[in-house]
């Protein structure tokens, strides 16, 4: 679950953004759509906890991520929410499995190796677990990055333009994807874009002015 | 976890490790290398002039005398008459003095004419056998006996000189009577007999040399020789008569050095003039030689090692360059990992690793070339001079302070991307990608 109040964030006097307050519960899709430079990205990172409002509040797991700093930002921002970006970027130097294995490590100094295994299993990239990442397919690539955003179960499932580069069957699919794997984990998934064509997949949607 | 990466993103990129690496193995071996020779060295010189005060030899250099007397290293100065080196050797202020007669060798190994003293002065102890004490007996250092396979009861033929390929003496064998157990100084590559076999040997060598004219192989020897005679006739006034004896009944019984311990240290301070004024021979100081050795030598040491400290300072910014260069690529990478959860700390920590991991390898490997570089030099120099070096072992502590600095350095090299990493924007990188 995620929701945020009267959000306010500002880079100098001069580039001030105020966000609509958002609400997406634990297995739901928010889909937040705009134009280039109305604050996209900005909301994403904001959600993801990588910056800190100047007001307002963003709950998640009961926490306010606007009110922490340092380690338990980090501890949050690892344990419960879960990116993926526009374009997958992994830990060149690991397989896929270790960057599983590591995105689990990070916030809780346990390896969970059944758990990286049955996720990549279930998005059906199993085959690829000892590959590195630079040696799959694009298409491999995202999947390989939901895997890994979902290695926690986090609360927040955020993704970042992730159909932006597709066609409208792969558009389709990955938007499928995204949802049916975030509501096997019990995620909300908030997705960021300015692709138009996820408004009739994803009823539940905010625009950004 | 983070250790492990921190190598596993060496390995992903091994070129640009590959010249940090080589150069932190290129300085350490070089000065790891210096530490080792330098004290090896020290020690087998030191050790070899325990109890030694100063040598009495004929005429000439006297690091030459030092280095033939006591290291075997160099040809001998010339030879001494023996009556007259006695006259010092009964001195009162002698504790203890050891004559050394040189005059064959085997397969290029000395064989030396000495008393028991010399061995107890270098606190050997018999393996086998016993002592020399007949003519043509002789003791065989351990080392020495190994490589020439030579054992109690063996009977050889010596060598006129030090040349391994010379003339036999073919009159007289020598006996192995005794095995020395090793012992790490020059005895272990000797061959001892007693004074008089060297002697022997030699008046027989004169009588064939007079019978067959200009029959002489080495160079040395005849010096020697020359300048006994030029001493006998000298004293001939004296009513010497060495001269006008047959050589075959009574020849000039000579020696190379004699090895002088003393009492008191006034023979130290007096006796290198009193000899030089008065003799046509001289005594030379280890001590002092041995400083000069080592003063000449310090100065191309020192010049290597600076070397190595210049090299290991490219290797720093070698480190530096490789992981601030690949920290432009790898931004967004840490970004990543900071979405996922890493804590700033723990991205300086992989930083920082993968220098010191750099570092502990570039130790490593320069550790073993520095062994393996020993191993080359002791075998060159056992050949050329019988003198070996231990390539094992750890030099302690200097190599754990050269351990230490390595790794110093690698902070320090690793320092500012370390703390760019720290302070990466998340937001911002990602944003850039």
């Amino acid at each position: 679950m995620i929701s945020t109040q009267n959000i306010r964030f500002e880079y100098n006097p001069a580039t001030v953004f105020e966000f609509p307050d958002l609400h997406c519960a634990d297995g739901e899709t928010l889909l937040v759509t705009g134009l280039s430079g109305t604050g996209k990205t900005t909301l994403l990172h904001l959600l993801a906890g990588l910056l800190t409002p100047k007001s307002g509040s963003i709950i998640v797991q009961n926490t306010d991520l606007a009110r922490l700093t340092g380690r338990s930002l980090d501890q949050v921002r690892g344990r419960h929410i879960g990116v993926v970006f526009q374009q997958a970027h992994f830990v060149a130097s690991l397989s896929v499995l270790d960057n599983l294995l590591l995105a689990g490590w990070l916030p809780t100094g346990h390896k969970n190796p059944a758990k990286a295994k049955a996720l990549l299993d279930r998005l059906g990239i199993a085959a690829q677990a000892a590959k590195k990442t630079a040696q799959l397919s694009v298409g491999q690539q995202q999947r390989a990055a939901i895997a890994r955003a979902l290695m926690n179960d986090p609360q927040v499932l955020l993704a970042d333009e992730p159909t932006s580069n597709l066609d409208d069957e792969n558009c389709r699919l990955v938007a499928e994807l995204l949802r049916e794997q975030a509501q096997l984990a019990g995620s909300s998934l908030v997705v960021v874009t300015h692709d138009q064509r996820l408004k009739s997949l994803y009823p539940n949607n905010i625009t950004l002015l | 976890m983070i250790a492990a990466l921190a190598w596993k993103n060496i390995l992903h990129k091994p070129l640009n490790a590959l010249l940090s690496w080589l150069l932190l193995t290129a300085s350490v071996a070089i000065i790891s290398l210096l530490l080792l020779l330098q004290e090896q060295f020290q020690q087998k010189f030191e050790a070899n002039i325990q109890g030694v005060d100063l040598v009495l030899g004929a005429k000439g250099s006297p690091l030459q005398l030092i280095l033939s007397s006591i290291y075997h290293l160099d040809n001998p100065t010339g030879n001494i008459d023996y009556a007259e080196a006695q006259k010092w050797m009964n001195h009162p202020f002698v504790a203890k003095a050891i004559p050394l007669a040189y005059g064959d060798s085997y397969r290029g190994y000395s064989i030396v004419g000495t008393t028991p003293d010399y061995l107890e002065k270098y606190g050997a102890s018999m393996a086998r056998g016993q002592v020399f004490q007949q003519n043509f007996e002789v003791v065989v250092g351990a080392e020495l006996a190994k490589k020439c396979q030579l054992e109690v009861g063996t009977e050889f033929f010596g060598t006129h000189g030090t040349a391994k390929e010379g003339e036999e003496h073919h009159e007289h064998a020598y006996r192995v009577v005794g095995l020395l157990a090793p012992n790490g100084t020059m005895l272990d590559n000797l061959i001892l007999s007693n004074l008089e076999s060297v002697w022997a040997m030699h008046e027989t060598h004169h009588h064939e040399g007079g019978e067959s004219g200009n029959h002489h192989a080495e160079k040395h020897y005849e010096e020697g020789h020359h300048e006994a005679e030029n001493e006998a006739d000298e004293h001939h006034e004296d009513g010497h008569e060495s001269s006008s004896h047959p050589i075959t009944q009574s020849p000039t019984r000579e020696i190379t050095a004699v090895l002088f311990k003393f009492r008191s240290p006034m023979g130290i301070v007096q006796w290198p003039r009193l000899i030089a004024q008065n003799t046509n021979m001289q005594v030379a100081s280890p001590v002092i030689e041995l400083n000069r050795i080592f003063s000449l030598l310090g100065i191309g040491i020192e010049a290597f090692t600076w070397l190595g400290w210049a090299i290991m300072a490219l290797s720093a910014l070698s480190v530096f360059i490789a992981l601030y260069n690949t920290l432009k690529e790898r931004r967004y990478e840490l970004a990543l990992l900071r979405t996922m959860g890493a804590e700033r700390g723990q991205l300086m920590w992989l930083v920082l690793l993968e220098s010191l991991w750099l570092c502990v390898a570039g130790f490593g490997s320069g550790i073993l070339l520095s062994r393996v570089a020993l191993w080359l030099i002791s075998n060159a120099s056992e050949q050329a001079y019988h003198f070996s070096f231990d390539q094992f072992g750890f030099k302690w502590p200097q190599e754990g302070w050269l351990l230490l600095l390595t790794l110093g350095i690698g902070l320090v090299a690793a320092l500012i991307p370390a703390l760019k990493a720290y302070s990466l924007n998340i937001s911002k990188t990602l944003q850039h990608a």
